[in-house]
């Protein structure tokens, strides 16, 4: 109990790999959710990150349109983090069977 | 390397569940490696130790892989892996949007400034 205070500790560079892994996967959504203000993607904005970041492991997630369309219409298809989460896991299936 | 940075959080993701899902010595099988309760939780303390500063305690964790291990079976595959980092990373990734919402409408509140991640995390681990 009486380590409560490491809360608030101002370790942020100490970060475990993974959990710097993770902060970059957030980033990399907030970075691209300019429109839904780091709320959602728009499909253009998913597609311009799939085929910015992740060019090499495109194949893996298969065709976004796909996707997006699970989402709704495709004009006004919202992605919100969960979503994204679950296409980078389809790339991240991707890269377990390299 | 790090032109794609996106890329390589996936694949660190992917490393490290191969970390802790390897030793099984079962690569050679049909079935697809999965995580023994008792590394999946030598996983969190070690690699999520910041996030989940109080899961240290055993009850959380184990409601943790109990929700997660939605076949039963005791083991966590990647996809209830996934799961998890997704379910950990998903109210983050609005916490810090809230975050910097406020950031933007008053001053830095104190504890938050410089504080990064490891403040939001622990407030988002309250709820677990």
């Amino acid at each position: 109990m009486g380590q409560c205070c490491c809360k608030k500790r101002k370790d942020c560079q100490e970060l475990t790999n993974v959990e710097q892994a993770i902060e970059t996967v957030i980033n990399q959504f907030h970075c691209y959710a300019v429109k839904g203000r780091k709320e959602y993607l728009t499909p253009n904005e998913l597609k311009e990150l799939v085929g910015q970041k992740l060019p090499h492991l495109g194949n893996c997630i298969g065709p976004l349109e796909e996707k997006i369309e699970c989402v709704g219409d495709p004009s006004e298809a919202r992605l919100e983090f969960g979503e994204y989460w679950d296409i980078m896991g389809d790339a991240a299936k991707g890269c377990q069977k390299k | 390397m790090a032109s794609c940075p996106l890329k390589c959080a996936v694949e660190m993701l992917v490393k490290n569940f191969e970390k802790y899902a390897g030793g099984g010595g079962c690569c050679c099988r049909k079935q697809p490696r999965r995580i023994s309760k008792k590394d999946f939780r030598k996983m969190l303390t070690r690699e999520l130790n910041h996030m989940l500063t109080d899961t240290g305690n055993k009850r959380a964790a184990d409601k943790l892989i109990c929700d997660l291990d939605e076949n039963k079976d005791g083991r966590i595959s990647f996809e209830e892996y996934w799961t998890l980092i997704g379910g950990i990373a998903s109210p983050i990734a609005s916490l810090i949007r809230q975050q910097e919402q406020t950031w933007c409408q008053k001053e830095q509140p104190q504890d938050w400034a410089g504080g990064g991640f490891s403040g939001s995390w622990a407030v988002c681990m309250g709820v677990v």
